[in-house]
């Protein structure tokens, strides 16, 4: 007997939270993923915009290389490449990974937002006597982060759909769950539903903490001219 | 002397070069008055150090600051812009350069209380700086140039940010502040009206060099070179041989009874402008323009005679380029 859905769309509530692990996974990858992408992103950004030549090139160089490869080839140098010089688990693969993609991404949002900043903020910090550092630190940083947030927030939308790829080294994230329970199953479509579902309640929730710190950040921005 | 004293500066630039030589009278507003790209700014980068200079030094209340860092030289700071620190309160803002120089909790909030006070704006301490005006910004920013006690205060065209209005009575605010904190002031400006209403003494700039130093009267009155003469108010200029007599409208009477001085014969009066209490004449004198003040009586195509006496008369160089625009 045949319906007009070819499938048993009965089972995606029933096997839902089959998926709470796995997407736990996904959360942590994505989360440290994350983290090591700032604190990579925040140094790439600062040695970009230093005055030292080699910091500069450096930092230049390693924006170039990870920008200009695919995130799954990088997954697979750290977990494949590296295995003659150290074994790196898998877990830890994808969040070196992700870390380190992010981080080149990350940099050039850091270093756009900090070069936004009008230079008369660092000149009237430093004609009060301020040490560059601490000018930095007080006045434009503060400042930049402002700037910083909406393309963050848009950077760890994709890093979270991009820690699927995880999948490809045997990670038991969201999409390695479904694919694994899909063939056991012999209902693919049903499960790779549950999987996207999944996703998308984290993108909302992702979408909707951005959103909010956003809002907060520009009550205080209001009228500015 | 203290003050500040600049003594045989040259900053070059492949297009540009600028020279200075002056004091700035300790306690005193001084403009720095010339058209834009006149080196206003760059006097005032190099006066700050944010620019070295190749030759020459500055000396600010006896100490010589010409190899200084621009943070170490002790120079408050007014821009065009504020430049205000948006993330902070407006008392935050003029406490910002207190912390550096390792002054107690209790001396900050003095200071900041008490320069609130000054600037008119007193329990502004948690303002916002968004929720100010632009005027209010201002203030705010020459409080937190003045919080530090500065030696010297630059201020950068202040006030061409505001309207026309707003501009008077913040630079009557800030000719009273200076003199209320007796603070050696440099004011640069391009507006010859708001450097002749506040300045103890002009220095006027052009390309790259000062034209002439002087109080405001000196400087009207007495004008040095032909680009002074004619950057500040209006005037005639009419070549003679070699030279240039230059007068002021005001000083023109016109078809005097019994003339005296220098005497031009049959002017013709080619327009007249409404200017509210009088009328401005623009005569012909073959073929030189000579402005001249009077009641209206007159009409265009008018003929007459004008005299302007001796010791209104300035004999210039023609040298000098002119600014007026008629």
């Amino acid at each position: 007997m045949s319906t007009i859905i070819p499938w048993n769309l009965a089972v995606i509530p029933e096997r839902f939270f089959f998926f709470r692990d796995a997407a736990f996974y996904t959360l942590q990858i994505t989360t440290l993923g994350i983290l090591a992408g700032l604190i990579i992103g925040l140094i790439v950004a600062f040695a970009k915009i230093a005055k030292n030549p080699i910091l500069s090139n450096l930092a230049a160089g390693y924006i170039f290389i990870i920008r200009g490869t695919p995130l799954l080839l990088q997954l697979f140098i750290i977990y494949y490449g590296m295995t003659t010089v150290v074994t790196i688990p898998p877990f830890p693969s994808a969040v070196i990974a992700l870390g380190i993609h992010n981080g080149a991404y990350i940099a050039e949002v850091f270093r756009g937002s900090i070069i936004s900043i009008d230079y008369g903020q660092m000149e009237a910090a430093r004609s009060l006597g301020m040490p560059h550092s601490r000018a930095m630190r007080r006045i434009v940083l503060p400042q930049a982060f402002k700037r910083a947030v909406p393309p963050l927030g848009n950077q760890f939308i994709i890093a979270l759909k991009d820690s699927s790829l995880a999948s490809t080294i045997a990670v038991p994230e969201l999409l390695l769950r479904g694919r694994q329970l899909g063939s056991s199953s012999f209902m693919y479509m049903e499960m790779l539903i549950i999987v996207a579902i999944w996703y998308l309640i984290m993108t909302s929730v992702l979408t909707y903490a951005v959103h909010r710190v956003e809002k907060r950040l520009r009550v205080s921005d209001r009228d500015q001219t | 002397m203290s003050g500040l004293v600049v003594r045989g500066l040259v900053k070059q630039y492949p297009e540009f070069t600028l020279y200075l030589d002056c004091e700035v009278p300790q306690g005193s507003l001084t403009t720095l008055l010339g058209p834009s790209g006149c080196g206003k700014s760059t006097a005032l980068s190099v006066i700050t150090g944010i620019e070295d200079q190749q030759q020459g030094s500055i000396i600010l209340a006896g100490r010589d600051i010409s190899h200084v860092p621009p943070w170490d030289r002790n120079i408050g700071l007014v821009f065009q812009d504020y430049a205000l620190f948006p993330h902070m309160s407006a008392g935050a803002n003029i406490a910002y350069g207190l912390h550096v120089r390792s002054v107690s909790r209790q001396e900050i909030k003095r200071t900041v209380a008490h320069l609130l006070e000054l600037i008119g704006l007193e329990g502004y301490e948690h303002r916002r700086i968004n929720e100010l005006s632009g005027g209010e910004q201002q203030r705010i920013a020459l409080a937190r140039a003045l919080a530090p006690k500065p030696d010297l205060l630059l201020l950068d065209e202040p006030l061409s940010a505001l309207d026309a209005k707003l501009r008077v009575r913040l630079r009557t605010e800030i000719q009273r502040i200076q003199r209320e904190l007796g603070v050696t002031t440099i004011y640069v400006t391009h507006d010859q009206e708001e450097a002749l209403d506040i300045s103890d003494e002009i220095i006027v700039m052009n390309r790259g060099r000062i034209e002439q130093v002087g109080t405001p009267q000196e400087i009207y009155h007495k004008p040095q070179t032909l680009f002074c003469g004619t950057f500040i108010g209006t005037s005639s200029q009419i070549p003679e041989g070699d030279r240039v007599l230059f007068f002021r409208p005001e000083h023109v009477q016109v078809a005097p009874d019994d003339p005296r001085g220098r005497i031009f014969t049959n002017c013709l009066l080619e327009r007249k402008r409404y200017r509210g209490f009088f009328y401005e004449y623009l005569f012909n004198w073959n073929g030189h323009q000579i402005l001249a003040h009077g009641d209206g009586s007159l009409f265009s195509g008018a003929s007459c005679t004008l005299a302007v006496d001796r010791k209104h008369l300035a004999d210039l160089e023609p040298s000098g380029e002119t600014t007026q625009s008629l």
